[in-house]
């Protein structure tokens, strides 16, 4: 069975393109288009991954990781896939697994999300 | 001015402790002094009187000190018990109009090259100082000598009095002579007392820097001839930038034909304007890179897509038109970024109200200016504003003023223990507050009359609202309200986003 993938990103045009692109490497991907959209998915979805990027309106990664680490249950890997800058980038997050910084090669992407879903 | 310099300067503190010891501070921090008494001699080496002593007292003074006669200049003896060889002596007479006014002994570790000549600066101004105090025990008020002070500085205070910096003028013992107009204006806004500050303590307290670096780079100042150059932010109402300037300023002495050191002027340079402008360019770099990030990610990988054997035909066409329009949209911020860089502020003063700001700042610090009336009105006020969000075009201060207005008419209609909500979205290119109470309202119809009728007799705080309106406009962005009763007054603020 195909390992689901929830991408949370308010970029239409970016989901679309990396939708295509983890599904072309065999994985199912769903979408959200901020955090509020994220939760509201989770109530009928459990992914074994969250791609998040973390600046969005409406509701922000931050915002939506805390709820899924304090508000929830759910024990989900999360990618958090950013535009800030690297420096800083090097707090740590809480409730993130890994952090991408943009922009990235998509195949790259795919090697971190191959390491994390093992 | 008007006035003299008798009538300004405060003469009774001649005779004070504190003014004394703030002489002995800055000798000893600025001339590494160890010993040192100054001696009152009006009436003769035999009727001497000590005003004020450090590690020492009259009674140390030994025999040889009262068979001088004549005293012209600087005696290297050992005048001071105990006698130490470890250290140097020196007795340096203090004249003023050609009379000896006073005596300073002194034991330095080492006296090196420099010593008498910067030693000199001070007690040429410590011989005037002395005849003060003595006119004032005298006289109960002081009389201008020759080649006084106010003479040396009397060209220096009247440019200093108009001019738009704020300075202060201190003797060389760093006691404040004259805080001009400027310094006065920002010295209430900003809570300073520089006029009962001496020139270290201004220094310390506006810089914030620790005692001991403040009294190394005065002694270099003294010492080696160097400025002081801090850049500084002060809090009052807003948020102030300065460049601090404290610098010796000399004075030709054709007596000694040389130029002496009078006193300290400090100087504070407004360039909250300046790093307004550069913090506003800074903002937009900083949007800038965060775009184009985001941007290069869908450029990257539309292109990756392109070439990807995977990818079917439709994908390949969506690829395309995602990697044309990201293109397109990025020649068009670039374009848009180009113009408003160029635009020179300098050139227009409206053209800082037309820069684009940062969309939270203004509403936080509002908010923080508000928080103690709030919590005196058991108010709490809850606001929800997301990580990112554009830059606005508004004026920073009056962005500031216009919330301010919001919030003080909010309180004043809100009901105890509840909150006021700030909310924050963008729409579109437009980056739109809402501003909520839990109050007693009023019709919503007599409302609008409040904000828009003007021959109607209204509370001030309406009044600010309606100037609040006005300002909005100008920015090209809308500040609506509507009050209902039994449930309070709710206000949108729509201003234009950039990127």
């Amino acid at each position: 069975m195909k390992k689901k993938i929830l991408m949370i990103d308010d970029d239409n045009e970016l989901r679309i393109l990396v939708s295509i692109y983890i599904r072309s490497a065999g994985y199912e991907m769903f979408q959200a288009v901020n955090g509020q959209d994220g939760k509201e998915k989770l109530k009928t979805l459990t992914p074994d991954l969250i791609i998040l990027d973390m600046m969005m309106p409406v509701l922000d990664g931050i915002g939506f990781l805390r709820w899924l680490t304090q508000e929830t249950k759910l024990n989900i890997p999360v990618l958090a896939f950013t535009s800030m800058n690297r420096n800083e980038g090097n707090v740590e997050i809480i409730g993130v697994t890994e952090i991408v910084f943009k922009p990235i090669e998509l195949d790259k992407l795919i090697k971190q999300i191959d390491k994390i879903l093992g | 001015m008007n006035t003299t310099f008798a009538d300004r300067i405060n003469s009774e503190q001649f005779i004070t402790d504190n003014y004394w010891s703030q002489v002995v501070v800055t000798l000893q921090s600025m001339l590494g002094i160890e010993r040192l008494i100054i001696l009152d001699c009006e009436l003769g080496l035999n009727h001497i009187k000590e005003i004020i002593a450090l590690n020492c007292c009259l009674d140390d003074i030994n025999e040889q000190f009262y068979q001088q006669n004549l005293i012209q200049d600087i005696v290297h003896f050992k005048f001071l018990k105990p006698i130490s060889p470890l250290e140097e002596q020196l007795l340096i007479p203090l004249f003023f109009d050609d009379k000896l006014q006073g005596i300073l002994l002194l034991s330095v570790l080492q006296l090196n090259d420099n010593f008498i000549p910067t030693i000199r600066h001070f007690t040429n101004q410590l011989g005037e100082i002395l005849y003060y105090r003595q006119q004032f025990l005298k006289h109960k008020k002081i009389e201008i000598g020759k080649n006084s002070l106010e003479r040396r500085l009397s060209l220096l205070e009247n440019i200093t009095d108009y001019s738009e910096t704020a300075t202060i003028l201190y003797d060389i013992f760093g006691m404040a002579m004259q805080v001009n107009q400027s310094m006065r204006a920002l010295a209430q806004i900003f809570g300073l007392k520089p006029q009962t500050m001496s020139a270290l303590d201004f220094f310390v307290i506006v810089s914030k820097t620790d005692i001991d670096t403040a009294k190394q780079n005065f002694c270099d100042m003294f010492l080696k001839q160097t400025k002081i150059v801090h850049q500084i932010k002060l809090f009052g109402v807003v948020e102030r930038y300065f460049i601090l300037d404290i610098q010796i300023f000399p004075y030709f002495d054709k007596k000694l034909k040389s130029d002496m050191q009078q006193g300290i002027l400090c100087q504070l340079i407004d360039v909250t304007k300046i790093k307004l402008q550069s913090t506003l360019k800074e903002q937009i770099a900083e949007r800038l890179i965060f775009q184009f990030r985001n941007d290069m990610q869908s450029i990257l990988s539309s292109s990756q897509l392109l070439i990807d054997p995977n990818t079917n035909e439709e994908e390949k066409h969506t690829a395309t038109s995602i990697l044309q329009n990201k293109i397109n949209s990025h020649i068009k911020i670039l374009n848009k970024v180009e113009q408003q860089l160029n635009i020179q502020m300098d050139d227009n003063p409206t053209n800082i109200i037309t820069y684009p700001i940062d969309a939270k700042e203004s509403i936080l610090d509002a908010m923080e200016n508000t928080s103690l009336e709030a919590v005196k009105c058991q108010i709490r006020l809850v606001a929800n504003l997301p990580d990112l969000v554009s830059l606005i075009f508004a004026s920073r201060t009056e962005l500031y003023w216009v919330v301010g207005s919001i919030f003080a008419l909010l309180l004043k209609d809100a009901v105890p223990e509840t909150d006021i909500v700030i909310d924050m979205v963008e729409r579109e290119h437009w980056v739109i507050y809402t501003f909520k109470n839990t109050g007693f309202g009023i019709p919503n119809e007599r409302f609008q009359q409040y904000l828009a009728n003007k021959e109607l007799e209204i509370a001030e705080q309406f009044h600010d609202i309606r100037k609040a309106i006005s300002i909005v406009k100008i920015w090209d962005g809308t500040l609506t309200a509507e009050s209902q009763v039994g449930i309070g007054i709710s206000f949108e603020l729509c201003l234009r986003g950039f990127i």
